[in-house]
């Protein structure tokens, strides 16, 4: 003997409802943050790409797709890390599109060929260096060039940094270590 | 130590970030000049190398990026509002499209069909067979006495609309995950979009047999029956 029972399914839906009015708390809390988090996610964004419309345009998307997903968020805390993150990733993808169509419309073109010959003096002085940096840095690993984006930023102290990933303090200053002497190495 | 060694120690020294010498590294480019030279320049190396990094990421963030991405959030946030109570009234079409489909194939196999003329009493809403439900949606539903079959049907003592709301007969220890079904629908829109689309055809899909029970079997003798 089984029993069969009428149920609605609209009214489980009803109940549902109270659980909607979550979202307009969300999106104040999300707007709060937005002050604090958007320039981190612009500079970081810039960090990668050195354009700035591009990287308005990617910390606008990061920013929007974090505000989409902010309430499945747990732990509001790691806010900054989570985005962070997330414009890290999608500078990236943007950079490597933008090098993949460079490299398209310049097939055929001879390589360019490093300078040789200059001292580390005139290097620093001149802004081939800061070219050379540019592409020294897009040859870290991905874990060691956010670290030294985010101890470069103004604001930002290693301590910070080290919550804003939630790693270890000590990891922190060994990426450090080792994407600075890479970077020394390579411009050297 | 040889020079190559102490200049190993020095780009170590710079990299990790340390301000000071050690008293052996000091004493040593007091009396070697090339490695009071590499020294100099390596300072300005890292120097410049922190210098870049800054430069590269304090860029003057754009007064539209937070004007922007405030219109988007309210552009957002619209949509969000309004797109919601359309999938609500989407997963509830969907889920009542399931039921109706799966008991209009129940109700088409004839060797599943009920005996029509088998009677259910109207007094009582325990159903002694649980395979057919359309035969279950004929059965008035009615007042009882039964506490678990008045908990189980608010239906019927609830009379906010209910015959503007669609109604679905599940068996009653699968209501609650019917409620979970509907419930998680909207989030699910891959799900909704494939129930309300018929499934491909799949030849090489294996055919699943459900277990029969057949709870009265009366069997008759050939020569007793009548020909036609």
């Amino acid at each position: 003997m089984r029993e069969l029972v009428l149920i609605q399914p609209a009214r489980v839906l009803v109940g549902r409802s109270e659980r909607e009015e979550e979202s307009p708390r969300s999106h104040r809390e999300f707007e709060e943050r937005l002050a604090e988090c958007g320039p981190l996610a612009f500079r970081v964004a810039y960090g990668v790409l050195r354009h700035s419309a591009d990287a308005e345009d990617v910390a606008q998307e990061a920013l929007l797709k974090a505000y989409r997903n902010f309430e499945r968020l747990r732990d509001r805390a790691r806010f900054r890390g989570w985005l962070v993150r997330i414009v890290f990733r999608m500078a990236l993808d943007r950079w490597r599109s933008v090098k993949r169509r460079e490299k398209r419309e310049t097939t055929g073109e001879q390589p360019e060929h490093r300078a040789t010959g200059p001292s580390v003096e005139d290097l620093a002085a001149s802004s081939e260096f800061q070219t050379r940096l540019e592409r020294a840095m897009e040859e870290l690993p991905e874990k060691f060039r956010l670290v030294v984006l985010l101890a470069g930023i103004q604001g930002y102290t290693l301590e910070e940094v080290s919550g804003m990933l939630g790693i270890p303090m000590g990891t922190v200053k060994s990426r450090l270590f080792f994407a600075r002497k890479k970077l020394a190495e390579k411009l050297r | 130590m040889s020079c190559e060694g102490y200049r190993d120690k020095l780009v170590e020294g710079l990299a990790s970030g340390a301000s000071s010498l050690d008293g052996d590294m000091a004493g040593h480019l007091r009396t070697c000049v090339e490695c009071k030279r590499f020294y100099e320049a390596q300072v300005h190396l890292f120097g410049a190398i922190d210098a870049g990094v800054q430069a590269m990421v304090n860029e003057a963030v754009p007064v539209s990026l937070l004007l922007g991405m405030r219109a988007r959030l309210d552009e957002q946030g619209a949509t969000r509002r309004a797109w919601i109570p359309a999938w609500t009234f989407g997963a509830v079409i969907a889920a009542v499209a399931i039921v109706a489909v799966g008991g209009g194939y129940v109700w088409l196999q004839p060797e599943r069909r009920p005996d029509s003329s088998r009677s259910v009493p109207a007094a009582t809403k325990r159903i002694a067979n649980p395979a057919p439900l359309a035969q279950a949606a004929e059965i008035p539903v009615t007042s009882s006495p039964n506490p678990k079959h008045r908990r189980a049907s608010p239906v019927t003592t609830s009379s906010l609309g209910a015959e503007t709301m669609p109604e679905v007969i599940v068996l009653a220890e699968e209501r609650q995950a019917f409620d979970r079904f509907v419930s998680a629908l909207p989030r699910q829109s891959n799900v909704a979009v494939a129930l309300a689309h018929a499934a491909p055809a799949a030849p090489d899909t294996g055919v699943e047999i459900a277990l029969l029970e057949i709870g009265d079997l009366e069997v008759k003798s050939l020569e007793a029956t009548p020909r036609n």
